[in-house]
Formats: structure tokens, sequence, C-alpha cells
């Protein structure tokens, strides 16, 4: 345990020094500190101002218990499954030729891997506070019979940081003892395709009353205990009941998850190579290393299965290499083409039935919808910085072909993309064939307006992904969440400014139609900058600073 | 100090090394020879307890590495292929932290030795991501002679090192024969591990096809006395033209 101590110690004490030696990096962790705290702090408020605004319509407090507990078991369950990929496993290469081979136990490796999981668990839990703290706002449940306790502040974050970090405990348990992990993996996401259609239609033959009552049931408060205890420690500060007990419970929980985890035997360094390799040759291809001999190395150790090839050849210059990348998705054809049209029309559907049900469930089945777009366009955002990696780990082949390189960002993204239109066309038509209320808007939005504007985030976090490539380091990857956060925000003021006429005039087709029109000239500018970008990282083999790629456009 | 028995990996459906076994004796340097793909770093991997064996035992100093890893690697000593340092840890703190892993930090006391014996004692205080592919290749080298292993494995630990380094290393690991270590050294270098080993094994594709001293080989496959390990090497493995 010494050892790794040490071993922390040194690698902080020495990337504090670089840190400081130049003030520039300070300004996006600057920037990442700010937002975390920004999030607590309006949490914090939202919990300790309630809205008794008694002239508004108010949401019943069951079906908002009901909506806060499926969204906490929808996030444990995200958790989960990061579990069963490669993410949790992957270390350093430098913990591979050093520390791997000590005679340190695994366990206290495994150890050394905890903080960040619990920092995890902290960013998620401040992000759910702010998601909760609007949700209140726009839902104002009134409970009807209101306690006289005041729960402590901290209570709901405490309780938010316990469950996340029991779900991320339970998925470093999967990824240490679990070898079939991909096989669970599709396990769990059909399951929850399948529970999400159930309760669909439930939800429509048999009333929202019913759905709630299946949420809320005894069943799913046991099989979800800790996002169940979070729930009900969070809506505690509402309804003025003791929130200590579920805190209570929560801290037991998390105790005991560490347990499985710090007794399994189960020798993991192997899959942790497999990973780790796969990440260090993303990486040295980001430096202009010796990415195909890495990359064979670290696909030699992966067990593949061989499908073929399914398109005939079109197009050329940069069009053949959507050909490429479309010829390799055509070998998962599920994941990539079939499961999101299914995905899509399965949302649509749920949405329009909830939308469509009656007057209470309307505002149900659109916030649903919401919701859905915005888990999904998280999903594939980070299905597109998988792109972005590979795009860097191909570079070396890439970067003699004849073509500009935005043309090559365009058909490197070009795949997620078909992906991205898929989902969102198949959920906007879906939602419209049923004549949902608000059906033409929110098809637009659905159809038109996200995909343009994820286009548009999905070039960003290409440049950042250029400018970031050091996946291993959590320095930089700290950095590349404040950088996003830094170049999202003068898109997101633009936005904003560009919406005004439509709020003024309360017009959702003005302010839609707006959104939809500017994503054109930022996603062609940031295309522009990430073809520069690109052709600049392949010149220098080096990561590409952001900052400098704008200067040299200037 | 290292005993290989009925050693297999598999990688899905690819065999990659397949019932090998072999030992390497105290005051032993022993080469791990064959051609690429053979199955040369997934042994040294195994024995390292990086890869789980599908089958087997490996023994390091009589414990075995799948059932008492933690006191089996308490014994080792392991130079990778390609050495990644910590970006973020300094030349002198690397050893610090091995020799804390190992719990022998009384063995720093020959830091310095070591280190300038590596050309590296002026860049003690340089950090593992300013170092050269040569400099990284010593700085693992280094972190191995500093705690007190009675078992060494080396990955290719002359590929990348200037001549004096080269020889310097040659020189180090001959001493530490001298003081009854053993020694388990992949390489494609065939000259320089007719000079150094004692014995060499050779595979190919996971098989071992030859094992023994080199006068030995020389009597099995009745070759004359001015024959090279690298005739020999290829005559084994079946890499001569036209052959």
């Amino acid at each position: 345990m010494r050892a790794v101590a040490l071993l922390s110690a040194f690698k902080f004490k020495n990337s504090l020094r670089t840190l400081f030696s130049d003030p520039r990096k300070l300004l996006p962790l600057a920037v990442a500190i700010a937002l975390v705290a920004l999030m607590i702090v309006l949490g914090q408020i939202g919990i300790n101002q309630p809205h008794p605004n008694a002239s508004h319509e108010h949401l019943d407090p069951r079906a908002f218990h009901a909506g806060v507990l499926l969204s906490l078991i929808l996030l444990g369950l995200s958790f989960i499954d990061s579990g069963l990929g490669d993410s949790l496993l992957t270390f350093g290469m430098s913990d591979v030729d050093y520390l791997f081979p000590s005679p340190i136990p695994r366990r206290v490796v495994l150890a050394f891997r905890l903080p960040g999981l619990m920092f995890g668990a902290l960013f998620m839990a401040g992000f759910v506070l702010m998601a909760f703290d609007l949700a209140m706002r726009v839902a104002e449940p009134k409970w009807q019979h209101v306690g006289h306790t005041t729960p402590p502040g901290w209570a709901a974050p405490a309780a938010l940081f316990l469950s996340g970090g029991i779900y991320m405990n339970l998925a470093m348990f999967i990824s240490v003892r679990m070898n079939n992990r991909k096989m669970i993996h599709r396990a769990l996401m059909v399951s929850v395709f399948v529970v999400a259609g159930l309760l669909g239609l439930v939800g429509w033959r048999l009333g929202a009353n019913t759905v709630e009552a299946a949420v809320l049931s005894k069943v799913v408060w046991w099989l979800f205990l800790p996002a169940s205890l979070a729930t009900e420690s969070l809506l505690a500060g509402y309804a003025k009941e003791p929130s200590l007990a579920p805190l209570g419970w929560l801290a037991v929980s998390y105790a005991l998850s560490l347990i499985p985890m710090f007794t399994a035997k189960a020798n993991w360094y192997e899959q942790s190579i497999v990973s780790t390799e796969r990440s260090f040759a993303f990486r040295q291809a980001a430096r202009g290393g010796y990415a195909s001999l890495m990359g064979a190395k670290a696909s030699s150790l992966k067990s593949t299965r061989s499908r073929m090839y399914t398109l005939k050849p079109f197009g050329s210059g940069a069009m053949s290499l959507f050909w490429a990348h479309l010829c390799a998705a055509a070998k998962r054809p599920f994941g990539n083409f079939i499961g999101p049209v299914f995905g899509g029309i399965l949302a649509g559907s749920f949405a329009a039935f909830a939308a469509s049900a009656n007057k209470d469930t309307e505002t149900i089945g659109l916030g649903a919808l919401f919701a859905i777009g915005l888990y999904c366009s998280m999903g594939f955002l980070a299905t597109a910085k998988a792109a972005c990696e590979s795009a860097i780990r191909r570079r070396e082949l890439l970067s003699p072909l004849p073509f500009p390189g935005w043309q090559s960002v365009a058909a490197n993204l070009g795949t997620p993309y078909c992906t991205i239109i898929l989902f969102f066309s198949g959920c906007g038509i879906t939602y419209a064939l049923f004549r949902a209320p608000y059906w033409p808007l929110v098809s637009f939005a659905f159809g038109v307006g996200l995909p343009l504007r994820l286009s548009a985030r999905m070039i960003l976090q290409y440049i950042i992904g250029i400018a970031y490539p050091d996946a291993a380091d959590k320095l930089q990857q700290f950095f590349a969440v404040g950088v996003y956060a830094i170049a999202t925000s003068p898109f997101l003021v633009a936005e904003f400014i560009i919406c005004l006429p439509g709020m003024i005039l309360h017009s959702f087709w003005i302010v839609a139609i707006s959104l939809t029109l500017i994503q054109i000239p930022i996603g062609a500018v940031l295309l522009l900058l990430a073809g520069k970008a690109s052709e600049k990282a392949v010149a220098t083999g080096e990561p590409v600073s952001v900052m400098s790629v704008v200067r040299r456009n200037r | 100090m290292l005993q290989v028995l009925n050693l297999s990996k598999r990688f899905g459906g690819m065999l990659a090394v397949d019932d090998l076994s072999f030992t390497v004796n105290a005051g032993e340097i022993v080469g791990l020879l064959g051609p690429n793909g053979a199955g040369k770093t997934t042994t040294i991997r195994c024995v390292a307890s990086l890869l789980q064996p599908t089958s087997g035992n490996i023994l390091l100093n009589g414990h075995d590495v799948s059932d008492d890893p933690v006191a089996a690697k308490r014994a080792l000593a392991f130079v990778p292929e390609v050495p990644n340092p910590y970006e973020m840890l300094t030349v002198m703190e690397h050893l610090r932290f091995v020799a804390a892993a190992y719990g022998m930090e009384e063995e720093l006391v020959h830091a310095e030795e070591i280190l300038t014996r590596l050309d590296l004692w002026e860049k003690k205080n340089d950090l593992g991501a300013s170092l050269s592919k040569g400099m990284r290749q010593k700085l693992a080298c280094a972190c191995a002679f500093i705690h007190r292993a009675q078992v060494f494995c080396f990955d290719e630990p002359l590929i990348g090192l200037d001549p004096k380094g080269m020889r310097e290393l040659k020189g180090m690991m001959m001493e530490r024969r001298a003081q009854g270590n053993a020694m388990l050294v992949s390489t494609h270098m065939l000259d320089t591990a007719e000079r150094l080993c004692d014995r060499v094994v050779i595979l190919k594709r996971g098989k071992l096809i030859a094992e023994g001293t080199v006068a030995e080989l020389k009597e099995r496959l009745q070759s004359s006395s001015d024959v090279s390990l690298e005739d020999m090497f290829l005559e084994l493995t079946e890499e001569i033209p036209g052959s």
C-alpha cells in the first residue's frame, strides 16, 4: 500500500509542478471546478427552496417520485454498463510495465482506482442535483402531507454520491470478475428496451397510475435499492421527512459493495492489458508514434469475429473513406443501423402513447421524449468520441490520402452521424404517424433540429479529441471536460440569443427554426476548424492546441 | 529458480504457447529465441503474471505464479519489450517506487552506482516523459537491478540501447549470473545470445523445438564447429530460402 501511495504522491506532486509551470493550463481546470461547484450549489438552492406556488398546476408527487426513481435507475444502469466495457480497467502502460509485475497485491492496485470512481460518483451527484432542481421548478409537485423535519442540506448530495458510488463499485466488480461482458452488455441493453416497451404498453392500456404503481413497487425498491434510497433521501427535503435513515442504509450498502470488489481473486490484469494497450495505441498514434504496430498488438489480444464486408464500393476521394467506415459499421448491423431505428420507433411510440392517452399524461409523454433525446444525445456523443479516437489511431494510414482535412473529418464522423439520423428520424416519424400532441413541432425537432445540433457538437468534440488525446492521463481527461465546457459556452450563448425573439413572441416554432438554422453555420465553421486541426496534427505529430487552430484561422 | 511446466496460453481460438516446459537454474542465463509470433513475449508475460496461463504451471523460486502471485513476483525482476516509464515520475522516483514496491528501500544505496553505469545519474531528476527511447530502456533495467531479485526476465533488453549501454547491461547481467541469479532473456540478436547465454530455448508457433547449449545444438544438428547459432536457428525454424 505504501508503494502505491508513494507512486500517487510522486505523480500528484509532479503533475502540479508541471501544471503550475504554465498558468494557461489552469484555466480549464478552474472552469471544471467551477462547474462542479455550480452544480452542487444550484442543487442545494433547489432543495432548500420548495416552490409552493398554488396558482400553477402541480404534478402528482407520486408521479414525480416515480420519474425521479426511474431516472436514477437508468443512471445506475449506465454506470453498470460502463463496467461491461473496457474503460474501468484501462490503466496506463507504465502501470502495466511497473505496477502489474511488482509484488503489490491486485486488490491494492484496485484500491488505487477507487478515488477515480469516487470522483465520478461525486460529479454525478452534482449533475443530478442540478437536473433535479430543474425538474422541480418545471413540475412543481405538491405534497399533501408534509412532515416537520428539515433534513440537513448535505443529506441529498451525500445520498446521491453513495448511490452512484455503489453502482460504480458494482461496475468495477463486473469488470474484474466477469469474462463474458459483451454478452451481459447485450442482455442488459435488450432488457432495458423490453422493460421500457412494457412500461409504455402498460401505461397505454392501463393508465399512468399503473406505471407509477409498478415503478414504486417493492420489487423495484429492492432490486434497485441504492437508487430507491437515494430517491427517498432526495425527496425528503421537500416532504419534510427524515432523510438520515435512508442515508445510513446507503452508507452501509456502500461499505458492503466494496467487499466483493476487494475479495475477488480473479487475475484481471490480462483484461486490463488488452484495454490499456488499445488506449495506448490511440495515444501513440495521436503523438505520431508506432500506431500500426501497437494497434496490431492490441487487436491481437482481442477476440474478434470476422464478418464479410457487405457494401459495394462507391464514391471517390473522401467518399471512399466514408464507404470504408460504412463497411466496417456494416459488420455490426444491429448496433449501428437496425438498433437505432427500432430504438427510435420504440421511443417515439412510447412518447406518443403517453402524450395521447389523456391531458394528465401529455406532460409525461413530452417530458419522456425530452429525457430520451437528452440521454441518447449523450450516448451518441460518446460514440462520436470513439469514432474520433479511431480516426486518430488510423492517422498514419489516412494522412497521405489526397483530400482536405474537413472532408476527412466529415467522412470519419459520417457513420456515427448515420446512426444518429436513423434514431432521431425513427423517433420523429413514429411520433408524427400517431398524430400525437404537437407532432409537427416534435417531428421537426427530432428529425431536423436535434441531428443538426448534434453534428455541430460532434465536430466540436472531434477538435477537442485531437487537442487532448491522452486518454490515460486523468489530468488531460479533466482538461478535456473543462475545454469542452468552455468551447460549448459561446455556442450556448449564441443559441440563447437567437432564441430570444421566439421566446418574446411565445412561439415554439420560431425557437425551433432559429435553433436549427444557427447550427448550419456553426457546424460549417467547426468542420473547417476540425479539418485544419486534423491537418495540423498530421504535420506535427503532436496534440494540437485548440487555441493555436483558432489563431491560425484569424 | 524458474520452472515452466506444460505451459499453454490460448487467446480466443489462437494457441500462442503450446505445452511449453523448460527451466532456468540459478547462475544461468537462458536465451528464449524464436521467429516473430513464436510466443516469446506471451511466455515472458505469463512468467511475470501479467497473463493468466490457460494450463500448466510456472514456479518462481518455488512459488506458483497463479496460486501465490505476490510471493512469486517478489523474486522476479521484469523488463518489458517497450518500457513505458511514468511520465510524471523522475528517474530517481522510479527507483524509489520500485524499491518500496518490493519492500527493499535499503537497496537504494546502490542507486547512484546503477544509474551511473547506465548513464542515467545526470538525469536522475528528469521526468519520465522527457527520456529518449534508449534512456527509457536503461531506466527499466535500472529498476530491475535495484531490488534483490533472484529471477530476471528480459524481453528484448538490448533494443534501443547505444553500444556503451549494451556493453554495460551485458556486464551487469553477467555479474548477476555470477551472484547466482537466474535470467531468461528473449532476443532476436542471435550473435549476442550465442555469447551471453548458457543455454537457449527455441520456440516456433508456441512449441519448443530445441533446447540446450550451443554445443549441444550443434551436436544434435550434426553441424561443423564453425556453424553459428544464427545458421542453426534458421535451419531449425526452416527460414533459409529454398530449404
